[in-house]
């Protein structure tokens, strides 16, 4: 079956954000990837992206994004830094043990890039708080364990027509794809019910989240400025027990919530007419 | 018919292995997963109900297929089972 390729981002920014010359001479290197530029640049500069969590994914996510120049990034991450976070989430550190997580991972990430704008929940995403959080988000990049608050953030952004990048590890393999609403499977479609296996610890290295994280954060830069092609309706497996990769088709669930109010907006545009 | 099937996220840890070889009676998907079922860990593929369990993926080559479809497998055909993983 042929799938559907989707090049670019909804970009809702009607202006663009000019660049000093400090971020000319610090982006310089990046600006001359053919297809980016300094309008890529631009984009990066003028869009706030919401990773959630701050944790062995979150960490690399928010630090890649952090040296390449977004504009903002809203975190959210609830509780302190304990002595097991230490093997992977790099925005954390030992002398940092019992602080707070979020307040670690703004304070590491402000070092990198002091231009970057911040906005900080120490507070993990649940549908409670999940309007308030994504309120200033152009796009999501879930790197939460639980399913709760992954399926939360994919209501969130399908409600507000926002992109979602979804990463994921577990022991040596990893997983990475974007969902476009209206346009791909959404997380629902794809595990329609919390899964009974997962359990919210397991065994990870942090290379692994390192690899999944770096290559999210590669998938945001695209789909923001427009370079290449992205992981629409595609699954991607990192096996690097074997460092393999594949690209599994996804199908969108037409049981799914998101096809049923696609199918009821249609109709209602339909009646209008 | 003999079917490559490859485990993927939690299955394979809980199955110690990342592929089963099964020596198919018919070709099908159905049959394929009965087998399967038969097998050690085929509780870990169910749901409550005992129908197979909506949060294990499945897919035929590189394309998802549903438990429920009618597929009839071709010599060289793998199947992959995939069950969720998340961030942390």
């Amino acid at each position: 079956m042929q799938q559907e390729v989707i090049d670019t981002m909804p970009l809702k920014h009607e202006t663009l954000s000019a660049l000093t010359p400090e971020e000319q001479a610090i982006y310089e290197w990046q600006m001359w990837t053919p297809g980016f530029g300094e309008l890529g640049q631009q984009k990066l500069k003028s869009t706030s992206v919401l990773v959630s969590r701050v944790g062995g994914l979150g960490s690399i996510v928010a630090y890649q994004l952090a040296a390449a120049g977004i504009g903002k990034l809203v975190l959210a991450h609830g509780g302190q830094i304990k002595p097991s976070d230490l093997n992977r989430q790099i925005l954390m550190t030992y002398q940092g043990l019992g602080q707070s997580r979020v307040a670690s991972a703004k304070e590491r990430l402000l070092q990198l890039n002091p231009r970057l704008d911040i906005q900080a929940f120490d507070e993990n995403i649940s549908s409670e708080n999940c309007d308030k959080i994504m309120a200033e988000a152009d796009l999501v990049i879930d790197c939460a364990p639980l399913f709760a608050e992954r399926f939360a953030m994919n209501d969130g952004a399908l409600a507000k027509g926002i992109p979602l990048i979804e990463c994921a590890m577990y022991e040596l393999e990893a997983q990475l794809t974007t969902i476009i609403p209206e346009q791909t499977p959404c997380l629902r479609c794809i595990y329609p019910e919390t899964p009974p296996l997962w359990k919210r610890e397991f065994p990870v290295f942090g290379a692994v989240s390192g690899t999944v994280g770096c290559m999210a954060a590669m998938e945001a830069i695209k789909l923001i400025s427009g370079l290449g092609s992205l992981l629409t309706n595609t699954l991607l497996t990192i096996d690097l027990r074997t460092m393999s990769t594949r690209k599994l088709q996804l199908n969108k669930n037409t049981l799914c919530s998101c096809q049923q109010a696609i199918k009821t907006k249609g109709l209602a545009e339909h009646a209008c007419e | 018919m003999k079917l490559t099937v490859f485990l993927q996220g939690q299955l394979r840890l809980l199955v110690g292995k990342d592929q089963v070889v099964l020596s198919l009676t018919k070709p099908s998907l159905s049959t394929a997963l009965q087998m399967l079922c038969e097998r050690s860990f085929g509780h870990r593929l169910l749901a409550k109900d005992g129908s197979i369990s909506p949060s294990i993926l499945f897919f035929l080559g590189d394309q998802q297929i549903k438990a429920t479809d009618e597929v009839f497998f071709a010599e060289g055909d793998t199947l992959t089972l995939l069950s969720p993983i998340s961030g942390g």
